[in-house]
């Protein structure tokens, strides 16, 4: 694509940016291309998932690749509130999570605060020890965290599955690193007004750390709901199933029979957290990474 | 040394505050630690029983057969994950945070979308999406006149499976972390550069890989601990078949300690993959932490 | 109640040993020996048997009719079971499904060939190994062949139950399941033709497998009597008439005239005696684990029939001993 012309050099910057223009909009296309190919493929799935949820278990098998069912049905879903309590496993859920995320946003942060804040005495040795079991893998405390929770008589109850969580440590972290980035000076007129260590973190540094708490929040809620390890072993009845444990034991007792029953499950189970994610888009992702740019 | 009244006042407070974690923190974390390094030397469990065994659960356990297949179906799923799903979010980052893509929104939840299901969720839905019958995966796979392995019942590639799996979900969260380590780079860098001449590889390996050095590290070290423990769709899928080849680590102690009642010889295994862990994770700290500049 | 698969707790004293404390002679005559002489552990009577599932094999009239084959009976033998397989799969349905894969204890169909080959995997005392005697590797061969010549689904696919299921849409002319089927069939299936048959004859046996739950009494219990009383209370014939009958399951006890005008549960209840039980150990679920490893991996073709056998008779082998 070279054009001659009289005024020579400007013509040729004028050649170059045009090419580099085409080039530019190819690249987008390619680029759009792709990254729509694979976003699709990602999203596909669950399109599908809902879908054959919708659709009568014959035609499951008849024409599986068809993503809008020729004849829609509710029966899956009536047959698997009939019979399956999953309504009650996701309220399961969601108090066990609920608990957690509530009482590891205090404890989490008083310990936070604690560490950023105040001097103690054996502040560094308590700090790495909490440090140095964030690498532990979960299988390690499994065992005798089962035992403990069958002495205590609380195995295949609430309190079997929100307590043993409450141990991991992330959050202090998280808010300790977020807190000591609060001004000495508000901590320090606080002081002079006369305020008690208590009202200090409860009224300056909670508040002040909502952003960290509220990546936290997020985290250890999206954590808890998706736990398998800890309640697969806690829960032995029915009843008691948090969702993930109802959705992992569906499948292996009815395996790959009734496809529109796990199917209608599986929309079920994504449904809270789809609303939830709507909603709070940018909260969601960050706090599923944990913030972890600040690793 | 003459301790005041208000120091240890100050000290009293500080541990009234901690007070709550640490009790969680000391009877779940702690002492369950110690007690199965305890236990690791116990064989038996709890109906049959513990029995003092010494070393000797050490000893078997590295000529148990199913120990050592598991750790190397650990590995190779490791191996080959860990080095994929970074290169290919990586990828996917750079390319959604360029500036002349619009839309980088819709991008980053469609890639996200499947981390919001608990992958026992995605591993369902995946077992039907493979399903030799009806499953698409493998109806688009034949449309392409490739004959689809037997996935799950074949012991050469129900670990395929289980990787493509996870290949699915990790993609859209660690291109999302990478997403927001890129979008700190300052775009003064880049035009810097392209004033200077370089081209699009220079720009990537001379300015944004190091400055996401941090992340990248943080991220090949959390994908590691936390592949390494990969359970939740072997539990859903497979169970450890067939013929043990989707074993893996956490896997088979849990089998140990909840099918066959050997609690011990299940601490004894949680204890080496701890120690594999550790020396895993110092290791990436120790050679990918120096020279860092920036 | 509990099951085989509960009987760790068994060998691990947990329950009361009813014929010492003189309860089992109160009842015993009611029930048939055969399955009196399960819950006997360890030379202990730690249970009354209380119901079972026991299984036969299911074929679907209307592919036999159309393929012009007449309907299998209770003389048939492996060969002809073979052999009629394979001229009945076609690319709608195979001849038979066997579940093979370890979770949902799809190994458990693979019993019914081994015990009428002749074989077993533990010796009477469950001392030792027996699976890579020659019973057994003709067993494993003849299952190899099913696979081979394609007239089961491939492996991995089906377990125990959606074997079942499987079987009840036409995928397969015969299925081996379980007495409890026949109520999801009239229900669900109701344009199904099926029949009934018993395994085909093997070499040594014709036993069908069994499933039995029986109800045991906790060691620990402060009040033995009383839960005593309980446990005659809820095997007595009307409780379990009613409790069996209304779930489909098949009783232990000889006296109750369950299903006397349902001629298809009758045939269940007549091979009552010859539905037997896979053994019971204390690291029974780790032996089923590795010997079936070595199934699979014949299965998958890694292994040939004798060798997989001699690994399997090695790795219980080293199982027993530790």
């Amino acid at each position: 694509m070279h054009l001659h012309n009289r005024t020579g050099g400007k013509q040729s910057q004028q050649g170059f940016w045009e090419k580099a223009s085409k080039k530019v909009i190819i690249k987008k296309l390619v680029i759009y291309l792709f990254l729509s190919v694979v976003s699709l493929s990602c999203i596909y799935p669950f399109l599908f998932m809902f879908s054959t949820s919708l659709k009568a278990t014959m035609n499951i098998f008849s024409s599986p690749m068809e993503l809008i069912p020729a004849k829609p049905t509710l029966e899956n879903y009536a047959y698997l509130f009939r019979t399956l309590p999953i309504l009650r496993w996701i309220s399961n859920s969601f108090i066990v999570a609920a608990a957690v995320t509530l009482v590891k946003i205090v404890i989490d942060s008083m310990a936070g605060y604690t560490f950023a804040r105040r001097i103690f005495f054996l502040k560094n040795l308590i700090f790495v020890l909490i440090l140095g079991t964030l690498m532990i893998p979960a299988a390690v405390t499994l065992i005798p965290s089962f035992l403990i929770i069958k002495r205590l008589k609380l195995l295949n109850t609430y309190w079997g599955l929100i307590i043993p969580p409450l141990s991991f440590p992330l959050g202090v972290f998280l808010l300790r690193q977020y807190m000591s980035t609060i001004p000495y000076e508000l901590e320090d007129a606080a002081r002079i007004d006369g305020c008690s260590a208590f009202d200090i973190y409860a009224r300056l540094f909670f508040p002040l750390s909502a952003p960290a708490i509220t990546v936290l929040t997020i985290f250890t809620f999206m954590q808890q709901w998706i736990s398998l390890l800890w309640p697969v072993i806690v829960t032995s009845s029915t009843e008691m199933n948090t969702l993930t444990v109802g959705v992992a034991r569906l499948k292996a007792e009815s395996s790959g029979v009734n496809w529109g029953l796990i199917m209608s499950a599986n929309t079920i189970s994504l449904l809270p957290i789809i609303i939830v994610f709507l909603f709070l888009q940018r909260y969601f992702i960050e706090g599923m990474t944990a913030g972890s740019l600040k690793g | 040394m003459r301790i005041s009244a208000k120091t240890l006042h100050e000290n009293l407070v500080s541990y009234l505050f901690l007070s709550p974690i640490l009790l969680f923190f000391i009877v779940f974390m702690l002492i369950p630690l110690a007690w199965t390094i305890y236990l690791s030397f116990f064989a038996g469990g709890i109906l049959q029983g513990l029995r003092f065994a010494g070393i000797n659960n050490f000893l078997t356990l590295f000529r148990n057969r199913i120990f050592l297949t598991s750790l190397r179906v650990t590995g190779i799923y490791v191996v080959i994950i860990i080095p994929v799903v970074i290169a290919i979010s990586l990828f996917l980052a750079v390319l959604v945070v360029d500036r002349h893509i619009r839309g980088k929104n819709v991008f980053k939840v469609a890639l996200f979308f499947p981390n919001l299901a608990p992958m026992v969720v995605l591993a369902v839905l995946w077992y039907f999406i493979i399903h030799p019958e009806i499953g698409m995966f493998n109806i688009v796979l034949r449309s392409l006149k490739i004959s689809p392995p037997n996935w799950l019942g074949s012991s050469s590639y129900a670990l395929a499976a289980i990787i493509l799996l996870e290949l699915w979900r990790g993609v859209g969260f660690y291109m999302v972390i990478y997403i927001a380590a890129l979008i700190a780079i300052p775009n003064e860098l880049y035009e810097a550069a392209i004033i200077d001449g370089a081209m699009g590889f220079r720009r990537l390996t001379r300015i944004t890989l190091p400055l996401i050095r941090p992340t990248l590290l943080f991220t090949l070290v959390m994908a590691t601990i936390w592949n390494f423990q990969f359970f939740d769709s072997v539990f859903v899928l497979t169970r450890g078949g067939p013929a043990n080849s989707t074993s893996s680590v956490v896997w088979y102690i849990y089998a140990n300690a909840f099918q066959y009642d050997k609690l011990g010889f299940a601490s004894t295994m949680a204890v080496v993959l701890m120690v594999i862990i550790l020396i895993l994770s110092l290791l990436q700290f120790k050679f990918l932490r120096s020279d860092f500049y920036y | 109640m509990v099951d085989l698969w509960s009987a760790q707790y068994a060998f691990a004293g947990q329950f009361a040993d009813l014929g010492s404390a003189g309860y089992a002679t109160q009842v015993k005559d009611g029930y048939p020996e055969l399955l009196w002489a399960i819950p006997f552990i360890n030379g202990h009577q730690y249970g009354i048997p209380f119901a079972a599932d026991p299984r036969m094999f299911f074929y679907n009239k209307d592919i036999f009719d159309k393929a012009g084959l007449s309907y299998p009976t209770d003389a048939w033998t492996w060969d002809s079971f073979l052999e009629q397989a394979k001229k009945i799969t076609t690319k709608e349905h195979f001849g038979f499904v066997l579940p093979s894969t370890y979770a949902g204890r799809g190994y458990l169909d693979y019993f019914t060939w081994l015990w009428n080959n002749g074989g077993e995997v533990l010796n009477e005392k469950m001392t030792e190994a027996r699976i890579n005697s020659p019973e057994a590797v003709g067993a494993l061969e003849y299952v190899l062949k099913m696979f081979r010549e394609g007239i089961v689904p491939p492996h991995g696919l089906y377990d125990n139950v959606s074997q079942e299921d499987f079987f009840m849409r036409g995928g397969a002319a015969s299925a081996n399941m379980r007495g409890i089927t026949i109520a999801t069939i009239r229900n669900d299936f109701p344009n199904l033709k099926w029949g009934l048959v018993r395994p085909p004859k093997g070499k040594k046996a014709q036993y069908g497998l069994g499933s039995w739950g029986f109800y045991a009494l906790a060691e620990k219990c402060p009040n033995k009597a009383q839960a005593w009383e309980w446990l005659k209370y809820i095997t007595s014939k009307d409780i379990t008439v009613r409790y069996v009958g209304a779930v489909g399951m098949y009783p232990a006890r000889k006296d109750t005239g369950l299903y006397a005008d349902d001629p298809e549960r009758q045939v269940f209840l007549k091979n009552m005696p010859y539905a037997k039980n896979i053994f019971i150990h204390p690291k029974g679920e780790e032996i089923f684990q590795v010997w079936w490893t070595e199934m699979e991996l014949a299965i998958m073709g890694k292994k040939n029939a004798q060798q997989a056998s001699n690994d399997a008779a090695k790795a219980v082998n080293q199982l027993l001993q530790e």
